[in-house]
């Protein structure tokens, strides 16, 4: 069952229903959770009995240890476990669907299309900080459990702090307010219309473009199209995702993370991994990155280095097996440890050329760096990578053609339909970017507005592409 | 045993030093997002410069919770006494 799918709708609305029918909150807790076993048995039963079993594991672990004194080999030997599943799901799920891009819609029935990788990491996190003393256990295997299971977010994020969202849980509302039906429902409509009207009306040429043969980029100009559409149709498709799970978390009165701030706008790469997948990068900062910064702190700027090394390749291995997400973790490592080193000459430059004249320049300069490295990110293998890098660099051949009409967002070899389609997504794209704060205020208004909300169904409806079956990107991670 | 005072004098110092910026004034209020060159990037190593200017140490929970100057000050003080 695909987030954003009918069924998931279907589910979605059902849920609700039932989950106001009752007043007792372990009542409303339990609907949650047995909508959440019932999505998650959509992908096959192991994806339920392994989650299931991972959260009894980790609940009663935590709360033994805590009580009889939590030793260090406790937390190795649980987060151990935790860590083994991850990666054993993680090479099952690579050997099952191959390319995580071009995999068909079969490769939803493989297991761990799922986000099995997002609730280890809530249990990774959460061992860990029981283990520090930072709070102590959850009493409730019910909250604890849906914690890891809840379905608006289990396929890929936003991940939760678990003691925090069983906080939660304690204060469900009793009737639906319309606030939260008002912001749920803008928030799930924008979603579907960032992935069906915009991110969707890209998959053609990037898929194309990346897993075409040789591998389907024709010039060096292809392949800078093929990177830049493909950052931005991940933006659109990732955070298309993350509104439908926080918009519907809110039907039940759950409040989600926020898991982007509008990236497009950086004018780092550290600000664009700020604003980039917030509660993944917080999660490394806060179990990876500081921890490895603290240890070697003495050694100033080399501890930074190793922090930033560290980080980024666990991040990259956490996205794959592949050497094209090495390279992918390794141009990050790079990008960050110059902007680290040259931090002070930036700060000096953005004086000098004024706040407006440096993001002119540094915002498209972030857009490039992330997309060239999104070339590795999306290539299918090392070889399809090279090849498209040997394009991008062969100045003779780069443009498709001499005449500018040939190559305005244009390939020697596109249909027309789908340029048309490409090319009003890629209008949309522009024109919901330039207004994205604003939307975004708007987004979160609570009173119930029959014109916004019409216009945004008939919006959704009328420019929607909605027979691709594509699934949401982040789904393979 | 250093007053208050003279504690927020002395770490004022070191961020002068540490991020090679003289404008640097601290209050209390003062966080990372009023100074550009403090980020987690260079937080730590501020941090072990503190360590050693006051001979303290901190855990990397006291150091990450910081939310301002003046929880940075309360630490050190509690830390000296």
């Amino acid at each position: 069952m695909n987030p954003g799918s009918l069924n998931y709708f279907l589910l979605l609305i059902g849920t609700t229903i039932v989950f106001y029918l009752f007043n007792d909150n372990k009542l409303k807790q339990s609907v949650l959770l047995l909508a959440s076993l019932f999505f998650l048995s959509f992908f096959g039963i192991i994806p339920v009995i392994t989650c299931v079993l991972l959260s009894i594991l980790n609940f009663y672990f935590a709360k033994h240890a805590f009580k009889y004194g939590y030793l260090f080999s406790k937390l190795v030997a649980i987060n151990t476990v935790n860590v083994l599943v991850l990666l054993a799901f993680r090479f099952v799920n690579e050997l099952n669907i191959g390319s995580l891009f071009s995999a068909p819609l079969i490769g939803e029935q493989f297991i761990v299309a799922l986000g099995i990788g997002f609730y280890s990491l809530q249990n990774i996190a959460y061992q860990i900080d029981i283990y520090k003393k930072r709070y102590t256990p959850e009493v409730s295997l019910l909250s604890f459990t849906l914690s890891n299971t809840f379905f608006t977010r289990v396929s890929s994020g936003p991940i939760l702090n678990i003691k925090a969202f069983t906080a939660s849980l304690s204060t469900l509302p009793s009737k639906l307010t319309e606030e939260n039906f008002t912001v749920g429902l803008q928030r799930i409509l924008i979603g579907a219309i960032k992935k069906l009207v915009i991110a969707e009306r890209f998959s053609y040429y990037i898929n194309l473009y990346f897993d075409g043969i040789d591998p389907g980029a024709k010039t060096g100009y292809d392949v800078v199209i093929a990177c830049f559409l493909f950052t931005i149709q991940l933006y659109f498709d990732f955070s298309g995702y993350m509104d439908i799970a926080i918009g519907s978390a809110r039907m039940f009165g759950i409040n989600l993370s926020e898991n982007f701030n509008m990236p497009l706008r950086s004018q780092s790469v550290s600000e664009w991994w700020r604003r980039w997948h917030i509660t993944l990068i917080n999660w490394f900062t806060q179990y990876i990155y500081y921890p490895v910064a603290y240890k070697f702190r003495a050694r100033r700027m080399m501890a930074t280095v190793f922090a930033i090394i560290s980080t980024f390749a666990i991040s990259a291995i956490w996205h794959g097996f592949g050497v094209t997400y090495l390279i992918w973790g390794s141009l990050h490592i790079m990008y960050l440890i110059i902007e680290n080193f040259l931090k002070k000459d930036l700060l000096r430059l953005n004086e000098k050329l004024t706040s407006f004249y440096y993001q002119l320049i540094f915002t498209p300069l972030t857009f490039i760096l992330v997309s060239f490295s999104n070339l590795f990110f999306r290539s299918n293998s090392l070889a399809d990578a090279k090849r498209l890098l040997l394009k991008l660099i062969d100045w003779r051949h780069f443009f498709p053609d001499i005449s500018l009409k040939s190559w305005i967002l244009n390939g020697v070899d596109w249909k027309m339909e789908f340029m048309v389609s490409m090319r009003l997504g890629f209008l949309f794209a522009i024109l919901y970017l330039l207004f994205e704060e604003k939307l975004f205020l708007r987004l979160n208004k609570s009173k119930f507005s029959i014109p916004f909300i019409t216009f945004l169904i008939v919006f959704l409806v009328v420019f929607g592409v909605f027979n691709s079956g594509t699934r949401f990107i982040y789904m393979n991670f | 045993m250093k007053t208050s005072e003279q504690i927020l004098e002395e770490l004022q110092g070191i961020f002068i030093k540490e991020f090679s910026d003289s404008s640097i004034v601290l209050t209390d209020e003062t966080t990372a997002k009023d100074i550009a060159m403090w980020d987690s990037l260079t937080h730590m190593g501020l941090m072990d410069t503190i360590e050693r200017h006051f001979e303290i140490s901190f855990s990397l929970d006291e150091m990450i919770s910081f939310k301002n100057v003046g929880d940075l000050r309360t630490a050190i003080t509690a830390k000296l006494k």
